[in-house]
């Protein structure tokens, strides 16, 4: 998993002015400038927090980036966690 | 000869001030607690407070994150993250550089940060203890989130050293530490919003009798299960009794679940002063705090 990507997204979605509107209008482009996998973009775009944890991201680093894209704390896993076969994503 | 006047500990989760009023029956002895502490240190006339707690990824991230760090500021801005306090704290370099000085002799590597902005893991317990705010504020990091985390063992280890530290200090100067975090909480799991009331109150009176070993047998794996992955910031609290190197007094717990947090605070005997009443007060209800002081972190 690409830890740091992550976690740099989550500080900067944040952090810096005027991302949050721009990952709105286009996330792709946004998500271009990290390093991310083809999954964890996706994850990121559906907002997929059990996802994201499954793959092995730190649960505060977590919170922060699903507050931040706009998921309430309470509501980060409206169907659970992921079965013991996750993580899997689109074949990558 | 400097010593240690004051050692106390507290939750510090954003809540707290952010919805002070929940649950009146509950919230209100939680504030009148902290008000009666805030007194305590108030009477005290502390020169400084060493503030021991941690980050949530606002101020150290991934390409450098140390596991303790001492602030050297002259002034701590604080973040003001996602609605909680932000403002500005008065630091202290000076006794900051005593102290980093004093820890490396004493086998402890701390880093160092001159700038250090702070988040509600400082600034919700400041907002609550203005006292303690206006004496100056020395904030130490501990990593209590990114594993590998310092053992509890080593954290008691820095409580004494924090101690044994501040008492070789020159001068007159009264010094407090307070510790920050915890109880039980669990942060960006399904879990969140649950409250292990046996475990708070299990880790509380093994504080009131002093007793740091049998905490110490407990697991990182062990807290997580039973208390949530926030409960790993009880570490902060091992520092505090460390340092004082006595039993503590409750002075308020409440299993808050509109704050989604077991609330404690507490104060260590340091044999140099008396304690306040333990849970006092009758219920009423607070208003919210505000930024530790001047306009709010210059966050969008």
């Amino acid at each position: 998993m690409s830890i740091v990507g992550l976690n740099h997204l989550a500080r900067d979605l944040e952090h810096a002015a005027g991302l949050r509107e721009r990952f709105d209008g286009a996330p792709d482009e946004v998500l271009a400038a990290y390093t991310l996998t083809a999954d964890e973009c996706d994850a990121v775009r559906q907002r997929d927090a059990a996802w994201l944890l499954a793959a092995g991201m730190n649960p505060v680093a977590l919170r922060n980036l699903m507050v931040s894209l706009g998921v309430a704390h309470d509501a980060m896993y409206p169907d659970g966690l992921l079965d013991e076969a996750a993580p899997r994503r689109g074949g990558a | 000869m400097a010593r240690l006047a004051l050692a106390a500990a507290t939750s510090h989760v954003g809540a707290i001030v952010k919805n002070a009023g929940a649950e009146p029956e509950n919230s209100g002895p939680l504030h009148d607690a902290w008000r009666l502490l805030d007194a305590d240190i108030a009477a005290l006339d502390l020169d400084a407070v060493v503030v021991v707690a941690t980050d949530h990824y606002e101020t150290f991230g991934l390409e450098n994150y140390p596991t303790f760090c001492l602030g050297l500021a002259g002034i701590h801005q604080g973040w003001g993250e996602f609605g909680n306090p932000g403002g500005t704290v008065p630091g202290r370099p000076e006794l900051a550089l005593s102290l980093l000085d004093g820890l490396h002799r004493r086998g402890f590597d701390v880093a160092r940060s001159h700038t250090m902005p702070l988040d509600h893991s400082f600034t919700v317990p400041l907002t609550k203890l203005p006292s303690a705010a206006a004496a100056g504020v020395v904030p130490l990091f501990v990593n209590c989130n990114t594993p590998p985390l310092p053992s509890l063992a080593r954290c008691v280890e820095l409580g004494r050293a924090l101690a044994d530290t501040i008492a070789s200090l020159g001068g007159n100067q009264r010094i407090g530490v307070i510790g920050t975090g915890g109880l039980s909480h669990w942060v960006g799991l399904p879990r969140f919003g649950d409250i292990n009331e046996e475990f708070d109150r299990n880790l509380l009176s093994l504080l009131e009798k002093g007793d740091l070993d049998e905490i110490l047998t407990w697991s990182d794996e062990h807290i997580q299960e039973q208390a949530g992955n926030g409960a790993l910031e009880i570490r902060t609290w091992l520092i505090a009794a460390a340092a004082a190197g006595g039993s503590c007094r409750t002075y308020a717990y409440r299993p808050m679940f509109p704050w989604t947090v077991g609330i404690g605070i507490a104060r260590f005997e340091t044999g140099t002063a008396e304690t306040g009443t333990a849970e006092t007060g009758t219920a009423e209800t607070a208003t919210a705090g505000t930024a530790v002081s001047g306009p709010a972190g210059g966050r969008s």
